[in-house]
């Protein structure tokens, strides 16, 4: 009744990482456990591993990105890959080339990985669908849909800190409407069993029936934050902030700001997250982005060994499959 | 095939026996003539309609140019077309909403109806006046309920499915909003105003209270929202993507009942014909639309099985119903004579516009309704 998921090659194994949604939570489970191995990599005298070498990777960013594309960059030299950085953003898809001309040229270049960021929801969807069968694609984030590899660093840095996801109270304050970092955040929450997730913010930057996704919505932060033991931030897009979603930044300070006297009211424990850039002083108060509880900084360095270990999983899938040499070789 | 004619049918073997009709009449079509031949022409779009039983087709102003002065409509009207072509004059100059087109000089020209297509008027003004311009000389104008603010940058029912895909949506409230300044302008003005193309429960809602009121209004639904839901775009399905959103169960359901109770007087096609590569890009950029003639005729012969009502009853949503918007007389209509057997066996073969249905002989494997596609229409005249 819906069209089946292109992630899945035909031995039902993930060829591509487009989204949390259809993953169960061995799979992400299993994601979080090669991170954790992948983890030590750039703490070593030699900061690389063997595992893509010989393999080509292409960072296709049609968004302006510097954070995910350059710890994308990293995680594929750290796996020995051959890394081609794609401008899109002033090159020819501003002359009126389609999408699929794009992606045909760079096939035809052989590159055997794509990592993609688009600015229209379903981009990836559509990238995997039309590629040949020997591309493994990875969503960087596509409109406001998913940013799957967001989501499982995310989660990994829960993980780190809290153990388990049982029982926990995970608070998302900010725009969820627009925001693909809360979409994959809430689907993977929800697949590994956090105990309550809830979302926070005036209506209008909710999703319409935005329970429907398996949240709680609260309007008032105050009130959320009472037994939170994780609170993630979002970044409050510029454009919106003076808009018709919200007064001004300002306002959403006053109303949704985190700040110390607020994080007080969370558990002792709480963890801070937000996937940044960070506006200090509309989202965040600089001494919570900055104190103690905060895990901001763990999060960039875990979105390394995350997507070490996406590409590393989905690479040995792409049809056909390739030979035992290539597909066996292991790390460290 | 055993012919029979319609008014000493018994309902219950009604629906499985040939029947003789007067030919269909769609009030909403797009045949892409002139400028849009890439996606498909009028030559090829109403031999369609005809094997789907139409004889009488209403084709969208919005052309390239739009159908704006009787040069364009004589360009129409001089095209070899295997159904009669009735071109909607654009109400305003090149559909732009700011200025009014020569009423007059195109109904003579041969448009019976003015509408906008999918574009609005967004300044009210504008739009009464073309109401009161067009009261004045009785024209009938068609027009689509649509607040244009509120519809900008969506691309599908803003509901649970756009929320968990992240796609901008298009709320109820953006048609039901429009509808309601639509309505109280054409009571204010008098004009006999035909609501095209509905989508959403509130809207029938709307209509009912309005026709009770007395106004003059009448209105139809394009046939896939009888049938289709947002859920049908699970996945990115772009072949889902419709310029007038799918909408929830509820929506539909609400939409058949309409037509069960009258308040929707007529059912068209909406069809839309597309390029090969239209769907070829992320869903919000892909282009809207959908090819509906190759199985207009297997979807309306399903109907009455599902809203409990006979063939008989359902003639009029395209027949009477929409000739009668068009000032088209029945003795007109009757000119034209069809033979429709609901048990022909069907190939639905439109893969070339990204048909949803290509291929498909029951609508399970869709929508989860168990809804066969069968019927094929022969033209008697």
């Amino acid at each position: 009744m819906s069209l089946p998921s292109p992630q899945f090659n035909r031995l039902g194994t993930l060829q591509h990482f487009l989204t949390l949604d259809d993953l169960d939570k061995e799979t992400l489970t299993s994601i979080m456990d090669a991170a954790e191995n992948f983890s030590s990599v750039g703490d070593r005298m030699i900061k690389n591993v063997p595992l893509l070498r010989g393999k080509t990777v292409a960072n296709l960013f049609f968004e302006n990105s510097t954070r995910t594309r350059t710890a994308f960059e990293l995680a594929a030299k750290r796996l020995s890959a051959d890394l081609l950085n794609v401008d899109l953003v002033t090159s020819s898809t501003n002359k009126g080339e389609s999408l699929l001309d794009t992606l045909r040229v760079l096939e035809s270049l052989q590159c055997d990985m794509f990592i993609v960021r688009h600015g229209e929801s379903g981009a990836a969807d559509f990238i995997a669908r039309h590629v040949k069968p020997t591309i493994n694609v990875v969503n960087g984030g596509d409109g406001q849909a998913s940013h799957p590899t967001q989501g499982m660093l995310d989660m990994f840095t829960i993980r780190q800190h809290k153990g388990s996801f049982e029982n926990l109270c995970v608070v998302i304050i900010g725009d969820i409407k627009h925001s693909r970092v809360a979409r994959s955040g809430i689907s993977a929450l929800n697949t590994l069993g956090a105990g309550e997730v809830r979302v926070v913010g005036p209506q209008t930057l909710m999703p319409t029936d935005v329970e429907s996704m398996g949240v709680t919505w609260y309007s008032n932060l105050d009130e959320a934050l009472v037994g939170a033991d994780v609170i993630m931030g979002l970044r409050l897009q510029t454009e919106r902030m003076t808009g018709i979603t919200v007064p001004s930044s300002r306002e959403f300070y006053a109303t949704y700001g985190l700040t110390q006297q607020r994080l007080a009211l969370a558990k002792p424990d709480a963890i801070v997250m937000h996937p940044g850039p960070t506006n200090r002083g509309v989202e965040i108060a600089a001494d919570v982005a900055d104190g103690p509880q905060s895990v901001i900084l763990d999060q960039v360095t875990n979105g390394v060994a995350i997507r070490m270990a996406v590409m590393s999983i989905i690479m040995g899938n792409a049809e056909p499959l390739r030979d035992a040499n290539s597909a066996g070789e292991q790390h460290g | 095939m055993q012919t029979l004619q319609v008014n000493n049918m018994d309902n219950a073997q009604f629906s499985d026996k040939a029947f003789e009709t007067t030919g269909f009449v769609d009030l909403y079509a797009r045949l892409c003539e002139p400028g849009l031949t890439r996606r498909g022409n009028i030559q090829r779009e109403t031999q369609l309609a005809k094997q789907a039983g139409f004889a009488h087709i209403v084709c969208a102003p919005d052309t390239l140019p739009a159908i704006d002065s009787t040069a364009t409509v004589q360009q129409i009207k001089a095209i070899p077309a295997a159904a009669e072509v009735h071109p909607m004059g654009a109400l305003t100059v090149a559909l732009q909403g700011d200025k009014l087109t020569e009423l007059n000089i195109l109904q003579k020209a041969g448009c019976p109806i003015f509408g906008q297509a999918d574009k609005p008027i967004a300044d009210s003004a504008v739009l009464l006046r073309a109401m009161e311009y067009a009261k004045t000389f009785d024209i009938p104008i068609s027009l689509r309920a649509s607040d244009t603010e509120l519809t900008k940058n969506g691309c599908v029912h803003d509901g649970p499915m756009a929320s968990r895909h992240g796609l901008p949506g298009i709320s109820a409230v953006a048609e039901t909003a429009g509808l309601a300044r639509l309505l109280e302008l054409a009571n204010n003005s008098g004009c006999q105003l035909h609501v095209s193309r509905i989508s959403c429960a509130r809207s029938v809602q709307l209509l009912r209270e309005a026709k009770n009121a007395g106004l003059n209004i009448s209105a139809d639904v394009g046939i896939h929202h009888l049938f289709f839901t947002d859920e049908q775009l699970n996945g990115y399905d772009t072949r889902f993507h419709s310029a007038v959103p799918f909408r929830s169960a509820q929506d539909r359901d609400a939409l058949r009942q309409g037509i069960v109770d009258g308040v929707i007087d007529a059912i068209c096609s909406d069809h839309a014909p597309l390029d090969s590569d239209a769907r070829l890009a992320p869903l919000p950029a892909t282009a809207s639309g959908l090819s509906c003639y190759p199985q207009f005729l297997a979807l309306w012969l399903a109907l009455p099985k599902i809203l409990g009502l006979s063939i008989e009853d359902l003639l009029h949503t395209v027949t009477t119903s929409p000739g009668k918007i068009l000032g088209l007389e029945d003795e007109y209509l009757a000119t034209t004579k069809f033979t429709i057997d609901p048990e022909a066996e069907i190939n639905i073969e439109d893969a070339a516009h990204h048909n949803p249905l290509s291929g498909v002989s029951n609508l399970k494997t869709v929508t989860g309704e168990d809804v066969e596609l069968k019927g094929a229409a022969y033209s008697a005249t």
